[in-house]
């Protein structure tokens, strides 16, 4: 029993695998369409000893850090002010609707023409990106708290202040963490295409080269990094979430 | 059981022997597009496309031709190869030298003339007068397109080195967005750039326009077929080339330079444009074929940089890769040998009053 | 994301409000165009822009090839999201073998596919609603696992009472009880759709003739009206896609099975 929950999972992965290697192996798969598991994993290894895999992650990375940290104090900010201020919710929650509805990648040229093409076009894309779901779960978090929560809070003669802290923040953490892990999620996607999109480093701009170059097994090796990194982010943010989550009780927070 | 394993084995057979011994039903070429999204091409290509020559040679043989127009300088129609989507392509030098060196299976069946000039622009109220001013300032330049090659050319003759500017490399649209933006100082561009120029935007401040410009900064292109194909019907490969050259004598001959202009007008590029971009260029330098000598040391040349700037890993075997017969044998019976010559030695038209 | 923005305390009339952000906005645009020569142009060029491809018919085939992208990727992705996440959800051992390779290749960013979708599949001119497929069907398959996952136990037991079938199970209980959830999936799904759609029509080989034509043109020949204008085109048609699946799903739920509902999922 337990050496096949063992099994299992690599039961699928080790078959495609089989296929893959026997179809290059044989010709069926032509090389320049899709290159053999086996080259791909030299190809693979040869860029990460190489380095160049390494230091374009670490741009790719820091651009996804900055990005995401204004995107997300951004978002939670305006979140909470439009959540807790109906005038300011008025002023400017159609508008954020509204701009959501336009596909990310469509701001690509417009930013390019406002911010240029360093680091800040791509920062300001992520940072837009990342916004939207941290803004909205956060809006939605706050508009939820239950009722009577507030009631209690205006029995025990709470400043808004002390409201907040105590009552409608915790309430509403939830949905934040939720937010967040969507705005974690996104920045990843959203770095990676606008390195492929527009970029002279990183490790998206490194698929766009090899692509240009005809490169194919360069391109897949890129992939599984982007693909393990991805695997890292999700694995960490899950980790986190599940003992912030822990650490504040099993409260009503189901919706996580 | 057994009886369906025979049945489908004859069936099988039968359908291979089809395919085997018959014509394709269509034969697919692949062009570089422009952005303005227009389905039709300019250049020798454009008049066959409008006379319907392909379609008039392939008609009796029940064989349909379709143009498949991409955007970009080579990945789509490289990947389009791969995938079998096209049989024969145009593009420029560089993009052929790396589809081949990374296993892409092309011959390529004549070199073609100027794929285009190089324009190094700077905004309208730069104090970049000119070529020399751009050391050490900022230029975007797309790595690994007929511009980098060209612009390693130029650098070169005046003993100037990549390192003396700060390059970034960017695909020449977003070059130009990021010039437009003031985010660099200079581009080296295609000439799209000159929409810009146009606008009042931008100034040309180098171009290798002119008849003074050493031949080899401008670009050259090739037309290659997939070696399936070639193996499979090497007598249409000849046709299909025949064609190509027919189209090309029609288009490099100066009596029809305002057809020229109208092809590549029809293509959606702004007449102004289609104007500044043939500018006094012979028509033969724009669209001459050739694949004798001295083209192939254009290729060889192309190659050697393509591995000096490590963006091929391993070397490629020209002569290897050349198939010229086909067109050695349809100059031949076309009777035009000897009128055809490599683009390097076709001149600007001199002393011309155009516009 | 489930609750939509609204105001709620404020009186109706208040509402106008939304407005002032954009007008100030447009102010601004106008005041630096005309400030000094730029491509972006005043905002007046891009709405005769967009007035003059809906009135010559443009916008409306461009939209109409992208919608049947869209509408074509969503159907196979959400076809095969749902047959996963029910597989995953509602057996251990189809669990077991399938969560590695699914969550391990969902990580990889769907722009990333891109490259080689056209590759593969550029030759049937299908790359993008391969690619629309494969975007729509992870938030599809988690979702519907998820809901499966989370069904109360009590449900099941009434399965077991009216003794169900494996097939009947699935139908009448794990799936009308995992709706809510997978409303949540395919809407997420059609967003992801809509937003990926013009990461296609932009990195594709050959014009798409879908939406994406207008941002790669307006973008590499400078006409930054026809930009704006696919820009609009785009976040207009996104609403109405997000308002239409709401409302289709509004009717769906209303419609489940009686067990499901009086148990107030």
């Amino acid at each position: 029993m337990k050496l096949k929950n063992i099994f299992l999972p690599w039961l699928l992965p080790v078959f495609l695998l089989a296929v893959w290697q026997a179809g290059s192996a044989t010709g069926i798969f032509p090389e320049t369409i899709l290159p053999s598991p086996v080259v791909i994993a030299q190809t693979l290894w040869e860029a990460i000893a190489g380095g160049e895999v390494i230091s374009n992650l670490a741009i790719t990375l820091r651009r996804t850090i900055i990005g995401l940290s204004i995107g997300v104090s951004a978002g939670f900010l305006l979140g909470i002010l439009t959540a807790t201020m109906p005038l300011l919710d008025a002023l400017l929650s159609p508008s954020i609707i509204a701009f959501r509805q336009v596909p990310m990648f469509a701001w690509i040229p417009m930013i390019i023409l406002v911010f240029g093409i360093e680091e800040g076009s791509k920062i300001v894309f992520i940072s837009i990106g990342t916004f939207y779901p941290m803004v909205i779960n956060t809006y939605d978090g706050i508009k939820t708290v239950p009722k009577k929560y507030l009631e209690v809070a205006r029995v025990y003669e709470y400043t808004p202040i002390q409201t907040f802290q105590k009552v409608i923040f915790p309430s509403a953490f939830p949905s934040i963490i939720t937010g967040l892990r969507f705005s974690i999620g996104m920045s990843w996607m959203l770095v990676v295409g606008a390195e492929i999109l527009g970029a002279a480093t990183g490790i998206g701009f490194l698929m766009a080269w090899s692509r240009q170059m005809f490169q194919l097994d360069r391109v897949f090796a890129y992939v599984i990094v982007v693909g393990a990194i991805g695997i890292i982010i999700n694995s960490l943010v899950t980790g986190v979430e599940k003992k912030l989550l822990a650490w504040r009780g099993s409260g009503d927070g189901g919706s996580i | 059981m057994k009886k369906t394993f025979i049945t489908a084995g004859i069936f099988f057979v039968f359908i291979a022997h089809i395919f085997a011994a018959d014509y394709p039903k269509v034969i697919n070429i692949g062009l570089g597009g422009n952005p303005y999204n227009k389905p039709f091409v300019s250049g020798g290509f454009g008049y066959a496309q409008e006379a319907g020559l392909f379609e008039k040679e392939f008609a009796k043989d029940g064989i349909k031709v379709a143009y498949h127009l991409f955007k970009g300088f080579g990945p789509a129609t490289n990947e389009a190869l791969a995938n079998g989507t096209v049989d024969f392509a145009a593009y420029g030098d560089l993009c052929g030298v790396v589809s081949r060196a990374g296993g892409l299976k092309i011959h390529v069946l004549a070199v073609t003339g100027g794929a285009g000039d190089t324009y190094i622009v700077v905004p309208a109220n730069s104090p970049i007068k000119k070529f020399y001013d751009l050391k050490g300032k900022k230029i975007s330049l797309a790595k690994g397109t007929y511009m980098d090659l060209s612009f390693n050319k130029i650098i070169s003759d005046r003993g100037l080195k990549e390192s003396d500017f700060k390059i970034y490399n960017l695909t020449a649209i977003d070059g130009l967005t990021a010039l437009a933006g003031g985010s660099v100082d200079a581009q080296i561009g295609t000439y799209a750039a000159l929409d810009l120029v146009n606008r009042g935007q931008l100034k040309v401040i180098y171009s290798t326009t002119g008849p003074d410009v050493p031949d080899n900064y401008r670009a050259f292109g090739e037309i290659v077929v997939r070696e399936d194909f070639e193996n499979k019907y090497p007598e249409l490969v000849k046709r299909v080339l025949k064609i190509i050259a027919r189209a090309n004598i029609y288009i490099t001959d100066e009596k029809n330079r305002e057809k020229v202009l109208a092809l590549t007008e029809k293509t959606g590029v702004p007449p102004e444009l289609a104007g500044q971009e043939l500018g006094d260029k012979s028509l033969r330098w724009v669209n001459g074929l050739s694949v004798d000598k001295d083209a192939i040391t254009r290729l060889k040349e192309t190659a050697e940089f393509a591995k000096r700037h490590n963006m091929i890993r391993k070397d490629i075997d020209i002569n290897d890769w050349v198939r010229p017969q086909y067109l050695t044998e349809v100059y031949k019976e076309l009777g035009v040998q000897d009128k055809w010559v490599l683009p390097a030695s076709a001149h600007y038209i001199k002393n011309t009053k155009h516009k | 994301m489930a609750v939509v923005f609204k105001n709620r305390s404020l009186p109706k009339h208040y509402q106008a409000l939304g407005f002032v952000f954009p007008a100030v906005l447009l102010i601004a645009w106008q005041f630096f165009s005309y400030n000094k020569k730029t491509l972006l142009g005043p905002p007046g060029d891009s709405i005769l822009a967009l007035w003059n491809i809906i009135r010559d018919g443009t916008a409306l085939k461009l939209l109409a090839t992208s919608m049947e992208r869209v509408i074509k990727g969503f159907l196979i992705g959400t076809a095969i999201g749902l047959s996963i996440g029910v597989l995953m959800g509602s057996s251990k051992t189809g669990e077991k073998m399938m969560s590695a390779s699914f969550h391990g290749l969902r990580q990889v960013p769907m722009v990333a596919w891109v490259p080689l979708i056209m590759m593969w599949f550029g030759k049937a001119g299908m790359a993008q609603v391969v690619f629309i497929s494969w975007s729509a069907f992870y938030p599809v398959a988690l979702n519907t696992y998820d809901g499966i996952r989370g069904i109360p136990g009590k449900y099941l037991e009434v399965g077991r009472v009216y003794e169900y079938t494996r097939w009947q199970t699935v139908k009448k209980i794990i799936i009308p009880a995992a709706l809510p959830s997978i409303k949540t999936g395919t809407i997420l799904s059609l967003n992801m759709a809509w937003t990926l759609l013009v990461a296609a029509e932009i990195m594709t080989s050959e014009p798409s003739g879908g939406l994406g034509d207008l941002l790669s043109e307006g973008r590499e020949t400078f006409n930054i009206p026809m930009l704006i204008s696919g820009m609009l085109i785009m976040g207009c048609v996104g609403y109405m896609l997000n308002q239409a699946a709401e409302a289709v799903w509004g009717f769906v739920l209303k419609n489940r099975p009686d067990i499901i509902k009086q148990g107030g999922a």
